[in-house]
């Protein structure tokens, strides 16, 4: 806006510096001119645009609540306000004072002054030309008449007597005189001057004749004017062509009169004035319009300027609110490289200052709070990787670890802990022991923390055995208390490792070893009792009485069918504690269980057998002896729990496991009275049986044989009723 | 030093309303040269009348072109420009007509039509030496006048112009003939 406010004023400038100075102005500069007053109204457009442009900005700013768009506004309208009114007056009276003024300066009387002026000063003229020419046509006449009528030639004595101041007598009688004229002259047809009166006293000579001008007065026959420019004024001279008797042309009579130079300036003056008012007349509808055009010019420029100047000024105030404003928002943003650019050394300029400052002041604070944060995050960070680090150390540990704070509440559980109590940690993390354990159990836990308390050592090893779930567990705990680095007590820890299987593995073990020591010690009299036995009955009972013999042979019988059963119990430790290696071979499991169930169902018309697989064969490596034992038993024990119309389905099912391992699953349910959660386990004990007369090594047997081929089996309740066995066997043996 | 000479011939009126041309075109030669005369007809229209008469000088121009007419492109032979002055002295109450910018051919007249005839009225005006025409050749000489107004007194007489018509220039006058 400044640069068009500049170029408007420069063109202005030259514009007034053409039309004032160029005063005779060919078509080439009209057309400067021109381009001067368009680029002129042009750039007042572009002004007038820019204007316009910055009113709807500030408009729209102000629709937006943009901040300080308000008090810009406000600036505005006071400056346009405050350069409008006096503006627009001064315009109005500014433009009736040059109508009246114009209408002034062409008044009539003025007009009518001027004319007069230069009607006198034509009358003075002319008078003194006309006293020039008259004298000479006179004169001329009278020469012709009284001094060249005669002869061929002028009498020269006659024309100085004419030519005197003295009066003459003319032909006519009337009087003529040379003393209107100021110089007389007579000369001859060549110019040469034969007779000359001056009454002139000037320092320089009077300037020559023109020669030509003698010639074309003797073509011609008539008088001829001449006025020529002295240093005295301005000389007029007439030269009257004289004739002789026949009308030849001889001789020249010249006269002469000076206007004088000072009464010449002012003929010139009031000519002046005159033409310029004539001028003035002639233009007067041009001047008016260009005088008021230029006013109008002015006026616009000063309101655009003074608009102009209310947007600058208005710019500069708001300007640095709006740059605070901004700087305000951003450091909210958390920009605090953010400054603002100082301008002037005005008060707005020292509030910038000062918020530069308190930016760099900000800076300064965040960033050693960054430094602060940055430590603490790098240490927070450290402290998280090692409690991490514990949590998987904790994780994983074969070994339960649970955690409780000085108030007894459980803190930590691993998932060890989980795994053995068959719990999760949400159930357990968060609250009290004394809600988690039973009454007897808080009782011995109380007891416990009592002797930590005591102890010197600070921790304690116990046995304890308890129920999770299902499961009878058998637990090494060892309680610790936790104390800090001051000795404080922060909690206890308590640490279990599950022996439950472990003992099974060492009943089992002791189990056999008995086994075979009884079937070793035992079997070996057996026979000899069993001989006697019936060597007794054979030999003696013949020679008893009626009466007698019959409780010989009962008590001989009863020995050796006791002794048989002794001798079946003996050969089933001795299977059981000479448990043979199995022999692995691929064998098709579905094809032995298949002929198993034949047999079962051939011998058990009132049950239903019934085998079922996807798998036309399921071959794996198993001791196909071993196998069969296995589902033996199984089945057994499922006929001897049966009733009429139960009956017992084999599922044979294939599985991929990680690894592109297999394994095969064989589940035989049955629908028959089922076992109790209570016997569970102790199922796979050696000689648990509820069964009478059962040894209680079957399940044993078969815990064993599946063990051996790196197998599980499992046993859970069926539903409605019945026992549900699920053995697991890998495809392939190690 | 401005020298007089008085004539009082033949006299042309100026015609306000008629608007301005060229007319009474003439081509005369004689042994070695051609002339050319013609007439500006209109030439003072009131404006020019009224600038005229309040003292500031004009300038009449005549421009003068002699083609031969070509196929495309006509071929300009020879061109010349005639001035005419004139200023009235409001004192003396005589109008002086200069021939020519910086001629010493200066005429001092107090009769108005005498001064418009003489602005007017362009007689024998040498054109062209006989010598640089083809013979049976047709040639077509132009003619147009401008009027424009030489100074004035008086500040800002550019704008002025702007704002007041000033001057005019008239169509081209054509004569063919044939050598």
């Amino acid at each position: 806006m400044a640069v068009a406010v500049v170029l408007i004023l420069i063109f202005s400038f030259f514009q007034y510096f053409l039309l004032s100075h160029a005063a005779p102005l060919p078509l080439s500069s009209n057309v400067l001119i021109f381009s001067v007053i368009n680029i002129n109204i042009l750039l007042i457009l572009v002004l007038i645009f820019l204007i316009v442009r910055n009113l709807v900005k500030l408009l729209f700013e102000d629709r937006k609540h943009v901040l300080g768009a308000r008090l810009r506004t406000k600036m505005v309208i006071a400056f346009v306000s405050l350069s409008l009114i006096p503006t627009a007056i001064l315009f109005m009276v500014a433009f009736q004072f040059l109508n009246t003024s114009i209408s002034y300066w062409f008044d009539v009387k003025v007009e009518s002054s001027l004319k007069d002026a230069i009607s006198i000063g034509r009358t003075y003229y002319t008078s003194r030309r006309e006293s020039v020419t008259r004298t000479a046509r006179d004169l001329g006449h009278a020469v012709e008449k009284q001094c060249m009528a005669t002869g061929l030639m002028a009498d020269l004595e006659c024309v100085s007597d004419l030519l005197s101041p003295a009066y003459a007598k003319s032909a006519d009688s009337q009087a003529i005189s040379c003393m209107p004229v100021q110089m007389v002259q007579f000369r001859g047809i060549d110019g040469t001057e034969f007779i000359s009166r001056q009454t002139l006293y000037l320092k320089e000579p009077l300037p020559p004749v023109p020669e030509d001008i003698f010639e074309q007065a003797a073509q011609k026959g008539s008088l001829f004017t001449v006025t020529q420019k002295t240093g005295h004024g301005e000389l007029i001279r007439a030269v009257m062509p004289l004739k002789n008797s026949r009308g030849e042309v001889t001789a020249f009579l010249v006269t002469g009169g000076i206007v004088p130079g000072n009464m010449l300036e002012k003929l010139d003056r009031v000519r002046q004035g005159y033409e310029d008012y004539s001028q003035l007349r002639l233009f007067q509808h041009p001047i008016k319009t260009t005088l008021l055009l230029t006013l109008f010019l002015i006026t616009l420029l000063i309101i655009f300027v003074a608009i102009w100047f209310g947007f600058r000024l208005a710019k500069g105030i708001t300007e640095p609110v709006q740059m605070l404003a901004d700087g305000v928002r951003r450091v909210a943003h958390g920009d605090l490289d953010f400054r603002l650019e100082v301008k002037g050394r005005d008060e707005l300029s020292t509030l910038v200052r000062a918020f530069n400052t308190m930016m760099s002041d900000l800076k300064e604070a965040r960033n050693r709070a960054e430094d602060a944060s940055r430590n603490l995050m790098e240490s927070y960070r450290e402290l998280d990787n090692r409690r991490r680090y514990m949590e998987i150390l904790l994780q994983n540990v074969n070994a339960g670890v649970i955690a409780l704070d000085s108030r007894g509440t459980v803190t930590t559980v691993n998932k060890a802990a989980e795994k053995i109590l068959v719990i999760t940690a949400n159930e357990i993390v968060g609250k009290s022991y004394k809600k988690l354990l039973n009454h007897e159990q808080a009782a011995e836990f109380e007891e416990i923390r009592k002797l930590l308390a005591k102890s010197g050592r600070g921790t304690i090893q116990r046995h304890i055995r308890m129920k999770a779930g299902q499961r009878e567990l058998s637990l090494v705990v060892n309680f610790t208390t936790l104390r800090d680095s001051e000795g404080n007590a922060l909690g206890v820890i308590i640490v279990f490792d599950d022996l439950t299987e472990l003992e099974k593995i060492q009943r089992l073990a002791a189990w056999r070893e008995v086994a075979r020591r009884i079937a070793h010690e035992v079997k070996n009299p057996l026979t000899p009792i069993q001989l006697s036995a019936q060597r007794l009955k054979k030999k003696y009972a013949q020679e008893l009485k009626e009466d007698q013999r019959g409780i010989f042979e009962k008590c001989t019988d009863t020995i050796i069918n006791q002794v048989e059963e002794i001798r079946r119990l003996v050969n089933e430790f001795s299977r059981f504690s000479r448990m043979p290696a199995p022999r692995f071979v691929p064998t098709d499991i579905r094809k032995i269980t298949e002929d198993l169930v034949t047999v079962y169902e051939q011998s058990n018309p009132d049950l239903n057998f019934s085998v079922k697989s996807s798998l036309s064969t399921l071959e794996i490596e198993v001791d196909p002896d071993q196998y069969s034992r296995v589902l033996v038993n199984l089945f057994d024990n499922a006929v001897a729990a049966m009733d009429r119309g139960d009956s017992l389905t084999v599922t044979l099912e294939q599985r991929g496991m990680p690894g592109g391992r297999k394994e095969a699953v064989i589940t035989i349910a049955d629908t028959g009275r089922g076992i109790s959660h209570r016997d569970m386990d102790r199922l796979f004990d050696p000689y648990f049986s509820r069964r009478s007369g059962g040894t209680g090594l079957g399940l044993a047997i078969v815990n064993s044989i599946v063990s051996d081929h790196n197998g599980t089996i499992t046993v859970k309740m069926n539903h409605p009723k019945g026992t549900v066995f699920t053995i697991i066997l890998p495809e392939k043996q190690p | 030093m401005p020298q007089g000479y008085g004539s009082a011939d033949e006299s042309v009126s100026p015609d306000t309303r008629e608007p301005a041309r060229i007319s009474d075109v003439s081509i005369i030669n004689d042994q070695t040269m051609l002339y050319v005369s013609f007439r500006l007809v209109g030439g003072f229209p009131d404006q020019v009348m009224g600038a005229l008469q309040s003292g500031i000088p004009l300038t009449f121009t005549y421009e003068l072109e002699l083609e031969t007419p070509g196929i495309l492109m006509d071929s300009t032979v020879v061109s010349r420009t005639i001035s005419r002055k004139i200023r009235y002295d409001a004192l003396k109450g005589e109008y002086m007509v200069r021939y020519g910018l910086h001629s010493h051919r200066i005429f001092m007249v107090n009769n108005r039509d005498e001064a418009c005839r003489l602005v007017s009225v362009v007689e024998r005006e040498p054109l062209i030496k006989l010598s640089k025409l083809s013979s049976s050749e047709t040639y077509r000489l132009k003619l147009r006048a401008r009027v424009e107004k030489e100074k004035s007194s008086i500040a800002f007489t550019g704008i002025l112009n702007i704002f007041s018509s000033w001057g005019f220039t008239t169509e081209w006058h054509e004569v063919k003939f044939n050598y």
